[in-house]
């Protein structure tokens, strides 16, 4: 008795003193709750909206509207294309022969070279009209073997108007000439109008300006039209894709071990529930999306090499009942994950079986990834083709909200710490493809597939997203 | 009329904290701030008790928190919310304790039987505090189930079944916690020797 009342008032004793005492948590505690329950979705929401932003901005610049007054337009100097309307876009490094003759009339074949660098005329020079001379050196053969530079000459690219859609340039070559020097092109001579300052403005002859004259461009671009070779192919391209998805879950998993341990911690114990986990709950599909934005570089007429980065929300809902809160217990692995040896302990007041009402949960995924893959063309022409491709997608979860199933089954509760960070999917897609005017569209099926499951390999039930969707892609080339 | 105003006051606390329980669950962030406020000192004595270090008590402190506030659409307003908001925490700690592997691998219940509380060992406080320290100078294993038992009120079984351990071994080792905290208490004269059993509460609450 006396042992009794002892017992009862050491206790009574510590009790009261426990209870008694307080501390106060440092700042850094209240920041980490804080930033646990609003700034974290702040975060992923902002750099949603970032990324929302910049690409709808490059879909604008790039795609809908390319001759905007925001855009600076590179001009490099040769034209080759037989275009008489000039693409900027198009205008590459050129050479060009030109034939020296001498007093002598021997003839010389000598080689004219625009620089490579580029010039850049800005936006605000969308309404500046005038000329811009573009320095070159001249050389023979002879002069490029010994590296001498005997002679210099320019371009003169002139804008007459104000940039327009075509936009169009004149471009003049001036060239040094001495008193005893003419020049040919083609075997027609070239005439220069002031020998006088050693400097001459070319005018074509009255065959190349009739050309020039019927294709409004000077005689310069003609030649470049008709002799130069046509540039290299392009192969870097640009990407927005976006796919609206259905998304849903394979459970595996879950082992008889894991599953005693979580119905003996629970109180009160209830009915034992075993079976396959994707056959003891009640889940279905439910609409998510996936938006990405992608580099792409052709490999070969057939194989593009793509790279990007993409986002993923995926959703599914499973049917479970509200009940009293109840202690909720979440048997774990072991390192060799076969025998229970831990477990960990929530109140839940939601069901998997038996309630008061039914209530739908709803899981969420929001997930970054930065897929790598390849297309490959099976079918079609440069317009029309039918593709397939297959991607590599390393995965971070930037935030989810999902409820996990205790080992025994009979419970859902929340536990962030076994919700894995990392990933990998795969994705698979076919679709067919139309291009026009330098634009790709293209539709069809996707899928993607989770590889690890989406939680920390602690929990013994196995859940594996799986995504379908129908992807819309533009596409548009670049260089 | 002096028990009117304290029932206006005792309503106006309960209001106080209905107004709190509502906006938590609207995901108010200065409702968040005064049931954190409210209850933050009392959590965090709490997992001190049960933890390694003051650190560790906030990180529990922290995630119990953050596990109250998103799952307090889960309390039926049944029993205190106090009791609910130290359920969670108490909880928190043991699983914090057990996904750190701290308790197990630092409780040999059955060996810890043999050791010494040496005298300068015991922190020099005063009342609660010293109360605490000393149940904190208990082997981790030990002061778990003390805590459990004689504090925080569960059974044996709890206990077991939190600690995945026999009841009769949580029963044993409580014996031997209170026995040590005995003896540490007697050391430390915040009681006095357990044969003079009826006289040791006096000292200690004697005040």
């Amino acid at each position: 008795m006396d042992q009794n009342f002892y017992d009862t008032e050491f206790e009574e004793l510590i009790k009261e003193k426990a209870d008694q005492y307080k501390m106060y948590p440092s700042e850094k505690v209240w920041k980490g709750v804080h930033n646990s329950l609003h700034s974290r979705k702040k975060w992923y929401w902002s750099g949603f909206v970032v990324l929302l932003s910049g690409i709808s901005y490059f879909a604008i610049t790039e795609l809908v509207a390319p001759v905007s007054s925001t855009r600076t337009t590179k001009l490099q100097v040769v034209p080759p294309t037989e275009k008489t309307v000039i693409d900027p876009d198009q205008l590459v490094p050129f050479t060009a022969d030109i034939n020296d003759i001498n007093n002598s009339g021997a003839e010389i074949v000598r080689s004219i070279q625009a620089p490579t660098s580029e010039i850049n005329i800005g936006a605000e020079d969308n309404s500046l009209t005038g000329s811009f001379e573009i320095p070159f050196p001249i050389a023979d053969i002879e002069d490029l073997v010994s590296g001498n530079q005997q002679e210099t000459g320019s371009l003169v690219i002139t804008r007459p108007k104000p940039f327009s859609n075509p936009e169009r340039f004149d471009i003049e070559l001036r060239l040094p000439v001495a008193a005893d020097q003419s020049w040919k092109m083609n075997g027609m001579p070239i005439n220069s109008n002031n020998k006088a300052s050693g400097r001459s403005i070319l005018q074509p002859t009255a065959a190349v300006e009739e050309k020039t004259e019927l294709h409004r461009i000077n005689w310069l671009q003609e030649q470049a039209a008709f002799t130069m070779p046509s540039g290299k192919p392009k192969r870097i391209s640009w990407q927005l894709a976006f796919s609206p998805t259905i998304n849903y879950r394979k459970l595996t998993g879950g082992s008889k071990n894991a599953h005693i341990k979580s119905m003996i911690a629970n109180v009160p114990m209830a009915l034992s529930i075993e079976g396959n986990a994707d056959n003891l709950v009640r889940h279905k599909p439910a609409l998510g999306f996936e938006l990405g934005t992608h580099g792409l570089y052709a490999l070969s007429k057939d194989l593009t090499l793509r790279g990007g980065i993409q986002f993923n929300y995926s959703r599914y809902d499973i049917a479970a009942y509200s009940a009293p809160s109840e202690q909720a217990t979440i048997a774990l692995n072991n390192t060799f994950r076969t025998i229970a040896n831990s477990t960990i302990t929530n109140y839940s007041s939601i069901r998997n079986f038996g309630g008061t009402a039914m209530e739908d949960l709803h899981n969420q995924y929001f997930q970054l990834s930065l897929p790598i893959g390849l297309e490959l063309r099976l079918l079609g022409n440069d317009h029309l083709q039918l593709n397939i491709a297959g991607s590599f997608q390393p995965t971070y979860l930037l935030n989810a909200n999902t409820y996990l199933i205790t080992t025994d089954y009979k419970n859902y509760t929340k536990e962030p710490s076994l919700v894995r960070k990392w990933n990998v999917n795969t994705g698979a897609e076919a679709y067919i493809s139309y291009t026009k005017a330098g634009v790709k569209w293209q539709v069809g099926p996707q899928f993607r597939y989770q590889l690890f499951s989406s939680y920390a390999k602690e929990y013994p039930i196995k859940e594996y997203l799986m995504e379908y969707g129908i992807k819309i892609g533009i596409t548009k080339t670049i260089r | 009329m002096k028990n009117c105003l304290n029932y206006k006051a005792t309503n106006a606390v309960l209001m106080t904290e209905e107004a709190i329980l509502s906006g938590c669950l609207h995901n108010d962030q200065v409702a968040q701030r005064e049931l954190y406020a409210r209850y933050s000192p009392k959590m965090l004595s709490v997992c001190y008790r049960f933890a390694h270090n003051r650190e560790d008590a906030e990180d529990m402190l922290q995630e119990g928190f953050i596990k109250v506030f998103s799952q307090i659409h889960t309390f039926l307003n049944k029993g205190a919310f106090e009791g609910w908001v130290r359920r969670i925490m108490v909880h928190t700690c043991i699983n914090h304790l057990k996904k750190n592997k701290k308790f197990n691998e630092s409780v040999d219940l059955i060996h810890a039987t043999g050791i010494q509380v040496r005298e300068e060992s015991i922190p020099s406080i005063v009342q609660a505090k010293q109360v605490v320290e000393c149940i904190r100078i208990l082997p981790l294993g030990y002061r778990t189930v003390l805590n459990l038992y004689a504090i925080e009120g569960y059974s044996h079984k709890e206990i077991g079944d939190m600690l995945e351990i026999e009841e009769s071994t949580s029963r044993s080792q409580y014996t031997r916690a209170k026995q040590m905290l005995e003896d540490i208490l007697v050391k430390k004269n915040i009681i006095q020797k357990a044969r003079k059993k009826a006289e040791w509460f006096g000292l200690a609450s004697g005040t």
